[in-house]
């Protein structure tokens, strides 16, 4: 069982799993940089996915899937964290080192605005006790 | 390098949850027929190009086995492209500047290591730059229209 995070999107409060065990470095850089926050862009050719930047790398390329709803996964081309908030058809398999196991449907609600109205705060940070 | 690497991370820092204003003023240089949206467009396809070439050109310095003289030789001018670009087509002075100094550390560079390191600090600028731009682009409202014009 992975370590929980905690994902802030708008007004909703969302938990990710981190798969610590697949993706043991990926996890460990993502954790060690958090509180990571950005602003969500939509992807323009996969649906129902949005990402933001983050200032590092993540050279690892652990736990390659083909991404399904719930996954988040890191695009080291751009070093860009992909959400992946429903079903869609993806570009290819993506490192993935969490996936969100609280409030998808939350998730959801606000990432599906940003198609419209891009630039959404969306923040991961560790779980509080 | 270390003096250009403290620049450009700072200038990284500065506009990640500021939009730069070169950024803002990006509108208003007006392409043909008095329209804004091909600048726009263009100035994220020229980001794009090198925000590519940077991350590849680091990932084979990462890899190892390759002539760092022979990287720089290739870096450079493609770096000095761009720099001239982003200043004259989009009036990115803040971003040409980074880009410079990122070509003159390039002749301090001893090390395939130092070049990732240089390289990928410029990536990761060029990055969010872009990431600015793309949200100026109103992309629901262009597919719209798009797919109007397909029929």
């Amino acid at each position: 069982m992975g370590k929980e995070i905690t994902i802030l999107i708008g007004d909703e409060e969302c938990t990710a799993q981190l798969l610590t065990e697949q993706a043991p470095r990926m996890c460990e850089i993502i954790e060690g940089a958090l509180p990571i926050t950005g602003m969500a862009t939509h992807a323009k050719l996969v649906d129902r996915e949005v990402f933001f930047p983050v200032p590092f790398f993540i050279d690892e390329m652990e736990n390659p899937k083909v991404s399904e709803k719930g996954d988040i996964a890191f695009w080291g081309a751009r070093q860009t964290v992909c959400f992946f908030f429903d079903d869609m058809v993806p570009l290819g398999a993506t490192p993935t080192f969490a996936q969100i196991t609280g409030n998808l449907e939350g998730f959801q609600r606000e990432a599906n605005k940003v198609w419209e109205n891009p630039g959404t705060i969306i923040t991961l940070k560790k779980r509080e006790a | 390098m270390e003096q250009a690497l403290e620049r450009i991370i700072a200038a990284r820092q500065a506009i990640w949850y500021d939009e730069p204003a070169e950024v803002r003023r990006l509108a208003d240089i007006k392409g043909a027929r008095a329209q804004g949206a091909s600048t726009v467009l263009f100035a994220a396809t020229k980001l794009q190009t090198l925000i590519t070439f940077l991350n590849h050109m680091r990932g084979v310095a990462k890899q190892g086995g390759v002539d760092l003289a022979t990287m720089l030789a290739v870096t450079e001018p493609y770096l000095a492209f761009h720099a001239g670009v982003y200043g004259n087509f989009y009036q990115f002075a803040d971003t040409e500047k980074v880009v410079r100094w990122a070509i003159e550390a390039l002749a301090e560079v001893a090390t395939l290591e130092g070049y990732a390191v240089l390289i990928g600090e410029l990536a990761i600028y060029l990055n969010r730059m872009d990431y600015w731009v793309d949200l100026k682009i109103p992309w629901a409202k262009f597919g719209q229209v798009f797919e109007q014009e397909q029929t």
